[in-house]
């Protein structure tokens, strides 16, 4: 006879979210791929396939269908090991799942089909932004039911991120669905979405769970509470403000360069609170990452976390934005922050968690492989989009680029596009990286060697 | 009880408060007594029904313990190898292998110091909605100017039709539509000092297009590159209505 009583269906919502989030990596990374080859060979991919239609296509599937649905799947893991009750409304939070992937296959074909109407960050029609931001409500809501539950009333700070981050990112959806003017407000509405997904739910979910899986896979405590209080409260601040950035000199108040520059200086100080605050609990366990894929993808995360935070907040000063700006540059920052922050964390959450979640065990030799290739060909993709928009800045400052006509620009700006051919070929090491991670989850879900399963037990009521 | 507990605080390098919720979910778990759990961790004897957990490894951060219980936490408490629900999912050799095995699962929990997290909630959505305020309202609502130029123009109908295609045919993922008061822009026309009803855009990888009709010669030159020369990809999922309202539009911005 027990005293206690197993948890019914315990991590059946995360388990489904990161299902449903790989679905949508390969899809994502598949039309990342075209958009990369779309820019180089923009006679070969026309139609469906022209860059114009691809990128909001390829942001769709990896912004809405794998980073939301899978950090929100992490925080689904997290919640009852940090709150002590049973995750509210299980049922409910597998159905958004589906809801979020749905809405993001979606918006793929409609985009596709032509029915995108270039408003909002992700050129989605209304109503679909519409259903986007409601069903971003239901990781909000499951997330307040279960703190509001909670029967452990001691904080481990991954719990502020992830609330931080439920919460932000509704805003930020609503924002994107909002009816702008076309001229300001709608490029505004474009980059503050965008800089504020990456900041505020990205790198927020990432570092929150990074924090976590520090702690489970090493047995260490949590290093230093400060230095995660320290990055929480400066992502918070740095927020959507890189946003702006990146249409340097637009007709925007004189007031917001500076301001700009000032609050997005937050963001290497969180990468440096948070990475250090990690790394410091990792402590003496960083050895033989090889045979520890989790900690090996927590390092590569903190490595992109840091570079995305240093190459964001340099390129917001004026001199340097009057460069970069419109350019390349960005695209690199934004793949480095998806690819590289989103998908370590995510692999290091997965790949710690799921023998606990599912009761089988990592098939851990691609694991280590897919960390490693990520490491390189996201970066290497990352680095040469950026460095293709410095030329490309370069290139229109010394008055090439802009103008209209073959000779005016095509030609002086050769060299940004060969550096942006070098980043489709790393850009397919990249979706090989990506490719194998998905494998891995699959390979795991159904051929893993059977071993414990963390299981929760609560108290007869 | 408080002997046993101070004893098994020390010998783990654990607080007391840690120990002693750990020692009653322990008990809550197996059936025991408290007592009989911390006597049985303060002796280094095996627990009721479990190992006794190991304790936290020493460091010298500044709050090492307090972010780590040693072991499972007063509701959801680990049970000892796989239950019921291992063995929904596995095949029966896996079930039989599991089963064979058991050993201490690790703590699920981890809990910190007591807080509120209403706070952060709050704190979290009011910061992001006064940046919006700022940094996306405030910011792209229209100042009244005193500068002769405007960039405001007067499109026809057929001309803000072939807009609403530039831009769901995604010409702005390549085109901007803004001259900025920097060499870069030097020969592009007048500068979008005042905020525009054209198509901003955010990526510049194709020539500027604020005031194209100015800078083509006639609206032959559009069309042929629309149909696919100069390296641009030609818009085949357009017919002849729709390319002629984008070329409008073109035309219309001078």
């Amino acid at each position: 006879m027990s005293a206690t009583t197993q948890v019914e269906g315990q991590d059946r919502a995360a388990v489904t979210h990161l299902l449903v989030s790989s679905l949508h990596l390969g899809l994502g990374s598949i039309l990342t791929l075209l958009m990369l080859a779309g820019r180089v060979f923009p006679e070969v991919l026309t139609g469906a396939l022209g860059f114009g239609r691809v990128q909001p296509m390829a942001l769709t599937s990896v912004m809405v269908g794998w980073l939301a649905v899978a950090l929100v799947g992490a925080a689904y893991h997290v919640l009852p090991r940090l709150t002590g009750t049973r995750l509210w409304n299980e049922n409910l939070a597998a159905v958004g799942a589906w809801g979020l992937g749905g809405v993001g296959v979606a918006g793929v074909i409609a985009l596709g089909i032509g029915l995108g109407d270039g408003g909002g960050p992700l050129g989605l029609p209304w109503w679909l932004d519409s259903a986007i931001a409601v069903t971003l409500l239901i990781p909000l809501l499951v997330t307040i039911q279960t703190i509001r539950r909670r029967t452990e009333t001691g904080v481990f700070p991954t719990l502020w991120f992830v609330a931080s981050g439920v919460v932000s990112l509704p805003i930020l959806a609503i924002l994107a669905a909002l009816p702008a003017r076309v001229g300001l407000q709608l490029a505004l509405q474009d980059v503050v979405f965008t800089a504020g997904f990456s900041t505020l739910w990205v790198t927020t979910m990432g570092a929150g769970v990074g924090y976590y899986v520090a702690v489970r896979a090493t047995g260490n405590p949590l290093a230093n509470r400060q230095l995660a209080r320290a990055g929480l409260l400066s992502l918070l601040f740095a927020g959507i403000w890189a946003g702006p950035a990146q249409i340097p000199f637009a007709p925007v108040p004189d007031w917001l360069g500076p301001v700009v520059a000032a609050l997005t200086l937050a963001l290497p100080v969180a990468a440096l609170a948070n990475g250090l605050g990690i790394a410091q609990t990792v402590g003496t366990s960083w050895s033989g990452l090889r045979e520890r894929p989790a900690l090996g993808a927590l390092g590569a995360a903190i490595a992109f976390m840091a570079v995305v935070g240093l190459a964001t907040s340099v390129a917001t000063f004026e001199s340097a934005s009057a460069l970069v700006g419109f350019t390349a540059y960005w695209d690199g920052v934004l793949y480095l922050a998806l690819f590289g922050v989103g998908g370590m964390f995510i692999a290091a959450w997965a790949y710690q968690t799921l023998p606990a979640m599912t009761g089988r065990s990592l098939v851990d030799t691609a694991a280590s492989r897919q960390v490693r290739w990520t490491m390189w060909f996201v970066g290497g993709t990352g680095l040469l989009l950026m460095i293709s928009g410095i030329i490309a800045g370069l290139g229109m400052t010394g008055g090439a680029f802009s103008a209209f006509g073959p000779d005016s620009w095509s030609s002086i700006v050769g060299p940004a596009a060969i550096f942006y051919g070098l980043a489709v070929l790393t850009g397919i090491g990249a979706f090989a990286a990506q490719a194998l991670f998905i494998l891995n989850v699959y390979r795991t879900l159904t051929s893993g060697r059977a071993t414990e399963q963390e299981v929760l037990v609560e108290a007869p009521v | 009880m408080s002997e046993f507990l101070a004893s098994a605080a020390a010998k783990m390098g654990v607080p007391e408060a840690l120990v002693r919720r750990s020692a009653e979910a322990r008990a809550k778990a197996t059936g025991s007594s408290t007592d009989e759990v911390l006597a049985a961790w303060a002796g280094g004897e095996a627990a009721p029904a479990a190992a006794p957990p190991p304790a936290p490894e020493p460091t010298s951060a500044p709050e090492p313990a307090a972010e780590t219980t040693p072991e499972p936490e007063p509701v959801p408490a680990p049970a000892a190898g796989p239950t019921a629900g291992t063995a929904a999912a596995a095949t029966p050799e896996t079930i039989e292998s599991v089963v064979a095995a058991p050993r201490p699962a690790t703590p699920p929990i981890l809990v910190g110091r007591e807080e509120r997290l209403a706070g952060t909630m709050l704190g979290a959505a009011a910061l992001l909605s006064v940046s919006l305020l700022v940094g996306f309202v405030v910011a792209s609502t229209p100042e009244e100017t005193n500068l002769a130029y405007t960039s405001e123009y007067a499109y026809s109908e057929a001309a803000l039709r072939g807009q609403e295609l530039y831009r769901s045919e995604g010409c702005t993922a390549c085109h901007t539509q803004v001259v900025r008061p920097v060499v870069a822009d030097a020969l592009l026309g007048g500068v979008s000092m005042s905020d525009t009803n054209q198509v901003i855009g955010t990526r510049r990888f194709a020539p500027d297009l604020a005031h194209i009709g100015s800078r083509v010669g006639t609206d032959a030159d559009l069309y042929l590159v629309l149909g696919g020369t100069d390296g641009h990809p030609p818009l085949t999922g357009l017919d002849q209505s729709d390319l002629d309202a984008v070329v409008t539009y073109l035309m219309e911005s001078a």
